[in-house]
């Protein structure tokens, strides 16, 4: 009852979306009042399923159009940890992970230990009506520690 | 100087989500409004003139059982979080959406009283993420 958590780390999970700060932030705050460090972590979508095609100069062309968007990911977490070690004061950590999100979250929050995730509540799913993204909907029925829910700004 | 409010229905999700939310409240020096909805009970027939509670009596009751789950708790009014009830009548999730608009957070129990055994997330908790425009906790009842 005296702490919130037993956890040792805050995950912020982004996907580089108009409300990535707001995600970012909030982890800030929750670390940085627990004392814990903070993991940004972007999970990445797997590779695309060709369905229907077979010729293999299409999908090395994919592999590698994929495998530069990947590089350009990891960098911009990378590069967002770094500042914000920086300025922040909190120890913040880059992870680029690619898989289901919900699943690969879940298994983060198991792996790092951590007290708390954030995300938002849109998500990768592409059911933009559905303001409650299926990833934040997943976490909040599975997670065993609390999840915040970040809101989409309305614009 | 942060605004955590949380709602309470005296659950043991609800009281999960209380503690929490204070723990959080003291961490970030902030302060912590604790808020509990009543409704106007649904009844088969008129009670015998006279015997139906006042708005008055309800409210009553539920500050009382508010303020009983907080002194359960070890929530007092010297405690190190500066701590104010709301007792609200109505939809909970709309007196908590209200009640949380100016707030940094609004913390929810996975589930409370409301819905079926075997819930995994209650319809309050989901409505409240649903419409909430500051950031939302769910706190999992475990």
């Amino acid at each position: 009852m005296t702490s919130p958590s037993s956890g040792s780390t805050v995950i912020a999970a982004v996907d580089f979306s108009d409300h990535g700060e707001g995600i970012v932030r909030e982890g800030l705050l929750l670390a940085r009042a627990a004392g814990e460090s903070l993991h940004i972590i972007h999970v990445a979508a797997g590779e695309p399923i060709l369905a229907g095609y077979d010729k293999e100069d299409i999908n090395s062309f994919t592999r590698s159009a994929r495998a530069g968007e990947l590089t350009d990911e990891h960098r911009r977490v990378r590069e967002l940890a770094e500042t914000l070690t920086d300025t922040t004061g909190v120890d913040v950590h880059p992870l680029v992970v690619m898989g289901p999100a919900s699943e690969t979250l879940l298994t983060a929050i198991d792996e790092l230990h951590a007290s708390h995730i954030v995300v938002g509540t849109h998500g990768h799913g592409g059911m933009h009506h559905l303001m409650f993204g299926s990833v934040a909907q997943e976490l909040v029925r599975r997670s065993a520690v609390p999840v915040l829910l970040v809101p989409v700004v309305k614009r | 100087m942060g605004k955590i409010v949380v709602g309470v229905d005296g659950s043991e999700g609800s009281r999960q989500a209380l503690r929490w939310a204070f723990a959080e409240a003291k961490l970030r020096g902030g302060t912590l409004e604790a808020v509990t909805v009543w409704q106007y009970p649904i009844t088969a027939s008129l009670p015998t003139f006279g015997a139906m509670n006042t708005p008055d009596d309800f409210s009553t009751d539920a500050k009382n059982t508010l303020l009983a789950i907080l002194a359960e708790e070890g929530i007092t009014i010297d405690a190190p979080v500066h701590v104010t009830t709301l007792v609200a009548e109505g939809n909970p999730a709309r007196a908590l959406l209200d009640a949380a608009e100016k707030a940094d957070l609004l913390v929810v129990g996975s589930r409370g009283h409301g819905g079926f055994t075997g819930v995994l997330v209650g319809s309050i908790s989901q409505q409240c993420v649903h419409h909430s425009k500051c950031p939302v906790v769910v706190v999992r009842h475990t």
